[in-house]
């Protein structure tokens, strides 16, 4: 039988990646947008375009034609810019919101690298990429095809804020066993638990089993790299941050 | 009841095992048999069967998917997405897409061994998952998508091996399979479905378009250990409706191919609809069974094929033992002759103007699972009585392009269980469903002596496998397009399967026990 499927196109205008056309764009973005979005894209009277409820990338098209046409149905209105201009807009615009890896981040990788395994800084005890390191964390292996940088950012220096709490609540659980569990929930409600714990073991637990369970409202992520973390390192462990995908990334995709 | 999840190493002794607490593979076990030894659903109590918990999968439509169930956790997917589930409860462990796959499509399911889960991607990537977390462990690309082809099989794995195989014989590809390691996804070995020029199988292609044959390998298949060989079908010649492109018997489309595990190398193949014209992939299950064949202990395979017709061979050999009709409308052959091949009957092929023949395109069946039980000796499966117009374009064929050849209708027809008596072919009894004939579901069946399979309505359906009667079915409310599982916890049995856009679990009906709200303290 037919196994049709539907093929994905991004064309790329030359302007997304080119710091020139992103710097361009920020000057643009100062005077014509940033009174709604916020001068970073974090909002205002606009939304908050780097931090919308469900992460996905957004086509090239789609950024043009919002800035070019407006949204309809909202107070988003059409501009009056060239097309040149729109572009560099959406380089900006896309460099804000787009995957870190689509954008040029400054920083050593490799000396990042050495930040992100050195055990006394920690990341690897919880997080791991391509099946080295923790299992309690998040598996970092796509995290820079799939996040932008300013929620890379913030996921290290703030972890908890704007936490959602599905999925990420430090908990420990005191069983009527009298077994004491601590981890990570990956998900709870009144019935059941599902919980990694910090040697990255998996447990599945019926609430009726449960004494007592502790919920922390801060993150399992030590809050505090902002402070252990010189700039460089920070620096340095953001650009290996963001060169991390599963797959090469679209502009090295085309040029093979 | 706490599981103690240090998650146990899955080894390949235990997928020899499989299944019975856990579904370590696709077809429940590598004979295909898709029987679960556990007896505590049976016929005097299926009629207490309820649902325990259903999992809606995001943006899931006719979904496809078999679950593999291991250590309390329940493994589904979605194209390029797989979900863990809390077996116990349907509630999300955890989830991995892979965001930037180049197609969507469909998933059949995953592959488990050790402590990874291995997913395929419609684009032809392999990702080895952690089965705790779902963190990615490697990803490799196997094929192209430039070349047309997708993958839409289970994975399979065997000892140290996943075996991958592709979609696009609509189209036109090259097809061929191929074992992956397990420990990194490097490519051990491919074999090609379709010949190059000058290799034995050629001279059965007269034509341009050898090199867009087709016989995709979309089904996942079964596995001798003893004999250490794959029985894997394949998929329809292309272009589908017009033979004219490709005059021959076009090996290998449309077979049951015997494969070396370790080596990929082709033991012996059957052909099941040389020169098919009909679309009619050989995609359903290679049963194997060990049965007395004429006085003496033989390795059979059974195969109940698209194109109407239901084959016993020698799984050692490839000898054809027999063929008897699957279903009643059969018009484009007589019978199988002797050497296994189709009596045809002039006139059958798809003209311009249109041309009706039986089984239509979807079938006598297609690759929805049957399963076998050693209990009462039966083979069940689901098939089609229907018959269509086949239509020929003369268009000169381009690949990769959504071009067939033609087209063909499926109009009106009725979907049967049937259960046959493996030896002779002879149907032992039926069960007639209502409905248009768009159903997917298969089968599975368990010691206690029910089979379950889906109707054509959005019933789930249990059936008494010695009688065929009716025992308990629930409205799912909506199509049932994918093969069922049974699996057990804490001593109990469960019947799971996907509808079109949820996962649901059943079982013997329990009053729900009251649970108290948990202790909780917040913790600054």
């Amino acid at each position: 039988m037919a196994q049709h499927g539907l093929y994905l196109n991004e064309s790329r205008n030359p302007a997304i990646g080119d710091p020139k056309a992103v710097a361009a764009g920020a000057k643009l973005w100062a005077t014509s947008c940033a009174g709604c979005h916020g001068p970073d894209g974090s909002g205002g009277r606009g939304p908050n375009l780097v931090k919308r409820q469900v992460w996905h990338p957004l086509s090239d098209e789609t950024i043009f034609n919002a800035i070019r046409k407006g949204v309809p149905g909202t107070d988003m209105p059409p501009t009056n810019l060239t097309e040149d201009e729109t572009w560099k807009l959406v380089a900006f615009v896309k460099a804000q919101i787009g995957a870190a890896i689509e954008n040029q981040v400054p920083g050593d990788p490799e000396a990042g690298r050495r930040v992100f395994w050195d055990a006394k800084v920690g990341c690897s005890g919880c997080h791991s990429i391509r099946g080295e390191g923790g299992r309690m964390g998040p598996d970092l292996t796509d995290i820079g095809a799939s996040r932008p940088l300013a929620l890379i950012k913030e996921s290290i220096l703030e972890p908890s804020k704007g936490l959602h709490m599905n999925g990420q609540e430090g908990v420990t659980i005191q069983l009527k066993s009298g077994k004491r569990i601590e981890g990570l929930a990956r998900n709870r409600n009144n019935y059941s638990l599902q919980v990694l714990d910090r040697q990255g073991n998996l447990h599945l637990i019926p609430m009726p089993d449960v004494e007592q369970l502790t919920i922390s409202t801060r993150s399992p992520m030590p809050d505090d790299y902002g402070q252990r973390l010189s700039k460089q390192e920070l620096q340095d462990l953001f650009a290996y941050l963001a060169r991390q995908s599963v797959r090469p990334p679209a502009s090295a995709r085309e040029n093979q | 009841m706490l599981c103690t999840c240090a998650m146990a190493q899955v080894k390949f002794e235990d997928i020899l095992k499989s299944p019975g607490e856990n579904w370590l593979t696709y077809a429940g076990s590598y004979n295909g048999w898709r029987y679960a030894p556990g007896r505590q659903i049976t016929p005097q109590n299926a009629g207490s069967l309820v649902p325990k918990w259903v999992f809606h999968v995001p943006g899931a439509r006719g979904m496809q998917s078999t679950p593999i169930v291991s250590d309390g956790v329940m493994y589904v997917t979605n194209a390029n997405t797989v979900y863990a589930l809390d077996v116990r409860v349907g509630r999300l462990i955890w989830k991995y897409t892979d965001a930037r796959a180049e197609k969507q499509g469909t998933n059949r399911g995953v592959g488990i061994l050790g402590d990874r889960i291995y997913f395929t991607s419609t684009d032809n990537h392999l990702t080895a998952l952690d089965r705790r977390n779902g963190s990615v462990i490697f990803t490799k690309k196997f094929g192209d998508v430039a070349k047309g082809v997708g993958s839409s099989a289970p994975v399979f794995v065997a000892r140290d091996k996943i075996i991958v195989g592709h979609s696009g014989s609509d189209s036109g590809i090259r097809g061929s399979l191929a074992a992956l390691s397990a420990s990194t996804g490097e490519e051990l070995w491919r074999t090609y479905t379709i010949p190059a020029r000058g290799e034995p199988g050629s001279e059965t292609w007269d034509g341009d378009f050898i090199e867009w044959g087709g016989a995709g390998t979309w089904l996942s298949g079964t596995y001798d250990p003893a004999l250490n060989t794959l029985y894997w079908t394949t998929g329809n010649a292309w272009p589908d409706f017009n033979g004219v492109w490709r005059k021959g018997d076009n090996l290998y489309t449309s077979s049951l191919l015997a494969l070396d595990l370790d080596t990929g190398k082709m033991k012996w193949h059957f052909q099941f609809t040389p020169h098919d014209t009909h679309d009619w992939d050989a995609q359903s299950w290679p049963i194997l069974l060990d049965m007395e064949w004429e006085g003496r202990p033989r390795k059979l395979v059974l195969h109940a094929n698209r194109n109407g017709f239901f084959y016993v061979l020698d799984r050692t050999t490839g000898e054809f033992l027999r063929a008897t009709k699957l279903i009643d409308h059969v018009s484009w052959a007589t019978g199988i002759d002797a050497k296994g091949r189709p009596i045809l009957v002039p006139g059958q092929d798809p003209t311009p103007e249109g041309n009706w023949v039986c089984p239509s395109v979807k079938g006598a069946t297609n690759w929805m699972s049957e399963t076998y039980n050693p209990g009462t000796g039966l083979l069940y499966l689901v098939t089609l009585e229907q018959c269509g117009l086949y239509t020929s374009s003369s268009q000169r064929p381009e690949p990769m392009k959504n071009f067939s050849g033609g087209g063909a209708t499926e109009e009106g027809g009725q979907v049967f269980l049937r259960a046959l008596n493996p030896k002779t072919g002879a149907r032992v009894w039926e069960y007639p469903m209502t409905g248009v004939g768009s159903m997917w579901a298969g089968t599975v069946s368990n010691a206690g002596g029910v089979v379950f399979t889906g109707d054509d309505d959005g019933n789930f359906l249990g059936i008494d496998a010695k009688s065929g009667k009716h025992l308990w079915n629930f409205n799912v409310g909506e199509r049932l397009t994918a093969s069922p599982i049974i699996y057990e916890q804490d001593g109990k049995q469960y019947v799971a399967i996907a509808s079109a856009t949820a996962i649901f679990s059943f079982g013997l009906f329990e009053p729900v026990k009251p649970v108290p709200l948990p202790k909780i303290v917040i913790q600054q």
